[in-house]
């Protein structure tokens, strides 16, 4: 979980580490009314092996994955599929009036070859 | 405010230069009486603002332009007094030797969008969103009755004037110079100190603002899509019975909030045909006093710590100076598998 700054917006992660992820958005800017504005369909079919060196991955969100923001650009970035895409890009308009258009898919980024190696795949 | 269907229409308009060098992508949004209203970006942060811009094109403007320009300053302190940082106070120009005012402010949308289904801005069921909305207007109301001696402003402006700021959740009425616009014969006649006792120099009374409540009350009809026009025909006839009245104000409260209670008392009072039964002001503003902590501006000043719960991903949110429980909820879930790490987060 994390939240994207400067705002009122909780990401929610639940990644597993060899079934399947998902991504919610929630809008905490009201007490009480938690209210979910985005949710990525749930993503099937990662299969990212278990590692120590992942640790430091997975003390930042809950599970394995990461999400990350450029606020400065409005851009949110989580969630790969391994050998098919390499993350999901949302677009944040916090400004917006309409809860579907604050968060919006900008793209899913091909899976490049050269993020596999040897010892797994990543 | 007029809002243009045609978004498209590219309207020419002169930006003074530091507007012009500091945002990029201006959208024509809305028009006023004496300004135009545009959403454009920040050159440096991609932040979307809104730009009103004084329209020198308007005859009222050229007509009366230092009363023109001083509405424009007027409205936009009003603003930012009411709530502060929602006036971006560096982005304020004067150019052109005077002939040209440009400020920004956070993104607004005046409700008529909402009324006219052009774009959804709030869930107008939401009690604390109508009590909220109720409190912020009559606050200008009053600001205006009691400052500028402007009477019947409700009527005037509605709900095509009466914005919704979001990022401060707050409500505000904008476009005063319709007012004037509107007619300067009865706004000097409206002027002209009268034995109200706001004059006195105390405060206003509910059965001095009865009009404007009942406009108020009359804009969250019309927000909920009610059937406010039998309203409002009833009203106007004199021989109308009170309990015919009554019925049909209660039912279509009822139909509108259904699940609160209390807003369909308040509402009721605030359309009642008995001056003595109209709400008072305090009651009018009893939630934000009552409950300080609700609302949007409480939220965005408190410091928040949340966190998930391993296996359910269960999300909590506290209030960290009261350490009050602010809310809980179900964080993204999958189907199968077991989480395994804790995650604190502060939220500023």
């Amino acid at each position: 979980m994390k939240e994207i700054p400067n705002t009122k917006l909780l990401v929610s992660l639940y990644h597993h580490r060899s079934r399947s992820t998902n991504l919610e958005i929630f809008d905490i800017s009201k007490k009480e009314q938690a209210v979910k504005i985005y949710s990525l369909e749930e993503v099937v079919g990662s299969n990212i092996p278990f590692n120590d060196s992942m640790n430091c991955i997975i003390a930042v969100v809950t599970g394995y994955g990461d999400v990350t923001t450029n606020m400065r650009r409005s851009i949110l970035g989580a969630i790969s599929l391994q050998d098919k895409i390499a993350y999901h890009l949302l677009t944040i308009d916090a400004a917006s009036f309409k809860n579907d258009e604050i968060v919006k898919l900008s793209r899913k980024s091909q899976w490049h070859p050269q993020y596999s190696n040897g010892s797994g795949k990543r | 405010m007029l809002i243009r269907e045609e978004k498209t229409e590219e309207k020419k308009f002169a930006l003074p230069p530091k507007i012009k060098s500091t945002y990029k992508n201006f959208k024509f949004l809305s028009e006023t009486s004496t300004y135009k209203v545009y959403e454009a970006e920040s050159c440096y942060t991609d932040e979307k603002h809104t730009v009103r811009i004084l329209d020198r094109s308007k005859e009222f403007v050229t007509k009366e332009f230092g009363l023109t320009a001083t509405l424009f300053v007027k409205e936009l302190l009003h603003l930012q007094n009411r709530c502060p940082g929602s006036v971006i106070t560096n982005t304020f120009e004067i150019s052109e030797n005077g002939q040209l005012l440009a400020c920004a402010t956070l993104p607004y949308l005046t409700l008529s969008c909402q009324i006219n289904e052009e774009r959804e801005i709030l869930n107008p069921k939401d009690p604390q969103m109508i009590e909220k909305l109720i409190s912020n207007a009559l606050d200008d109301v009053e600001f205006l009755w009691e400052n500028l001696q402007i009477r019947n402003v409700m009527s005037t402006l509605g709900s095509d004037n009466l914005c919704f700021l979001k990022g401060k959740g707050a409500f505000f009425l904008s476009d005063w110079a319709k007012i004037f616009e509107s007619g300067t014969d009865n706004l000097l006649l409206s002027v002209v100190p009268s034995k109200t006792s706001s004059l006195k120099g105390a405060k206003l009374t509910s059965l001095e603002l009865a009009g404007e409540i009942k406009n108020l009350a009359m804009t969250v009809l019309k927000l909920n899509k009610a059937n406010f026009k039998e309203i409002e025909h009833l009203r106007q006839r004199e021989d109308v019975s009170s309990e015919i009245y009554n019925t049909i104000v209660t039912s279509t409260l009822e139909k509108c909030f259904s699940n609160c209670k209390k807003l369909q008392d308040l509402i009721g009072k605030m359309l009642s045909l008995k001056p003595q039964n109209l709400p008072t002001l305090e009651e009018l503003r009893f939630k934000e006093r009552r409950l300080p902590k609700l609302g949007f501006e409480e939220a965005n000043d408190s410091t928040l710590l949340a966190w998930c719960l391993n296996e359910t991903n269960k999300v909590n949110v506290i209030e960290l100076d009261t350490k009050q429980h602010y809310a809980s909820f179900d964080g993204a879930q999958n189907n199968e598998g077991v989480l395994q790490f804790y995650k604190v987060n502060l939220i500023s």
